[in-house]
């Protein structure tokens, strides 16, 4: 996935990211969030996947993040492919940051604007790149390292962790004491679990704390629900952020976009009041709204109309 | 002298410039009056809206649900008006007179009550007034609404308390919407100003 990376970063603080993978739009509703919202606090790192992730979403991602109205922001850089024509990464943060003010992404930041030609953003692109070839393979050639670390010390390790590894399933008398006498002699070994035959740097990976999963990679199944069963899922109490932002999703995939005009009826009668079933998702999540689908116009396949009854 | 002044009476006549509007409108081939059925389903929209209104108040006003919700019902409960520059009036009782708050002000300002506890609850809520055609072609109305409103600092000093009876524009429009060369017109229920009627 080609994507672009905003990141903001406050004062004193922690950064945001934005991946995107709609090029044409970013530079359509970036600017208005930094218009339309200054920034200064922070919150953890937030991410969001996907184009069919809404701009007022966004916008609520950037509120549900922590920051406020009347707080300020600083884009530190603006990254990526479809970003040739941004200005070069910014200095350091701490001298940019000059109170309050607000930066345009569109504006240039320390270095003066530079005439947008091929050769450029072939140029202005790579510093990423070239820093992902030079990393990936350091640490692709550590972990291996330290897989071949392991292998070797497990068998030319002194008695004492040989003993309790290779025969885990059968305890050997006097396994405790080969343990004690294995932290003294390798305790580099130690905090290492025995490894099983097929242990790779993957596995142990895995011990270590998980790292956030971004929404959509959470392991929820909703691909085959229908809209109907998404809005009763959502609207059911209590439902987990995550799982409701994976509904969200997934029940946006499934319309024009998420502006698309949700009309309720009444005795058979439409009585629109204006709202996008974007905003109409998060009614009822928030109220736990029942509702049963009257009937949906499409385009294409996507839902361009829907029409509903709430109980 | 005569005829000039009533030819400008009857161009400034508001009927006339509900004739002109739906002019446009027929000629456009759109129907421009409600029939009573659309009517009486805006008036059960009208009560839902009203009733979505009051339970998106109280949920910004409670200050045990996370903020980044409470911002979040701010948005929608400020989508239910016509316009951001609607006003919702509040008083008390220290201060009867009604001080009138933009929309989005107002909202802000009950995320930020320095109280520990808020709970804010309508109820009565009834059409005041039924949905009439006005000069510009919308349909207005009114509903009246109760609202109580409990403010609690702590067990020791107390709290504040009141009751106000507000009274809500209800808005009936035709909006057009163009879909590529397609418009598309659709009526539209929206809130307008929120009134202070009496505070108890």
């Amino acid at each position: 996935m080609s994507e672009i990376k905003l990141r903001l970063l406050l004062p004193g603080c922690q950064s945001a990211s934005i991946f995107v993978d709609d090029h044409d739009s970013i530079a359509d509703w970036i600017p208005d969030i930094l218009k339309n919202h200054s920034f200064t606090e922070s919150a953890d790192q937030f991410t969001i996947f996907r184009n069919d992730v809404a701009i007022p979403t966004i916008h609520q991602r950037f509120s549900e993040a922590g920051f406020r109205q009347g707080d300020t922001l600083l884009v530190k850089e603006i990254s990526g492919e479809a970003a040739p024509q941004q200005p070069s990464p910014a200095p350091p943060v701490a001298d940019d940051i000059s109170g309050g003010e607000v930066i345009p992404s569109d504006q240039p930041m320390a270095a003066p604007p530079q005439p947008a030609t091929g050769k450029q953003q072939v140029m202005s692109r790579p510093s990423k790149q070239v820093r992902l070839y030079v990393i990936l393979p350091v640490i692709a050639l550590l972990a291996a390292g330290f897989c071949v670390y392991l292998w070797w010390g497990r068998d030319y390790a002194e008695p004492g962790p040989v003993v309790v590894e290779t025969s885990p399933a059968v305890p050997q008398p006097g396994a405790e004491v080969a343990n004690a006498v294995s932290v003294q002699k390798a305790p580099a070994l130690i905090p290492v679990p025995a490894p099983p035959d097929n242990a790779t740097a993957s596995g142990i990976q895995q011990e270590r704390p998980e790292a956030p999963q971004p929404v959509a990679e959470e392991v929820i199944t909703v691909d085959d629900l229908s809209v109907s069963q998404c809005l009763r899922k959502l609207a059911a109490p209590g439902i987990s952020e995550r799982k409701a932002a994976a509904l969200k999703a997934q029940l946006l995939r499934q319309f024009q976009s998420p502006e698309t005009p949700v009309i309720k009826m009444h005795d058979g009668y439409p009585t629109n009041t204006g709202i996008s079933i974007g905003d109409y998702i998060e009614s009822v999540v928030l109220l736990n709204t029942k509702v049963t689908i009257v009937r949906t116009e499409s385009i294409d396949s996507k839902i361009s109309r829907i029409f509903i009854t709430e109980e | 002298m005569k005829t000039i002044f009533l030819l400008t009476l009857f161009l400034f006549n508001p009927a006339f410039s509900l004739y002109l509007y739906a002019q446009d409108l027929s000629d456009a081939g759109v129907e421009v009056m409600l029939s009573d059925e659309e009517i009486e389903a805006f008036r059960k929209q009208a009560m839902e809206s009203v009733t979505d209104l009051s339970r998106y108040i109280r949920i910004i006003g409670e200050k045990s649900r996370e903020e980044s919700s409470r911002r979040k019902t701010v948005q929608l409960a400020t989508g239910l008006f016509i316009s951001e520059d609607n006003v919702i009036e509040a008083s008390s009782l220290k201060e009867p007179k009604p001080i009138p708050y933009p929309v989005a002000a107002y909202f802000n300002r009950l995320l930020k009550l320095r109280y520990s506890a808020v709970s804010i609850t309508w109820y009565k809520i009834y059409l005041s007034n039924d949905f009439k055609q006005g000069a510009d072609g919308r349909y207005y109305g009114t509903a009246t609404i109760y609202q109580r409103f409990e403010g609690r600092f702590n067990r020791e000093t107390g709290g504040y308390r009141d009751v106000t009876r507000k009274k809500i524009t209800l808005i009936v429009t035709l909006v057009n919407k163009y879909k590529g060369p397609n418009a598309i017109h659709d009526w539209q229920l929206k809130l307008g100003d929120i009134k202070v009627e009496e505070i108890q």
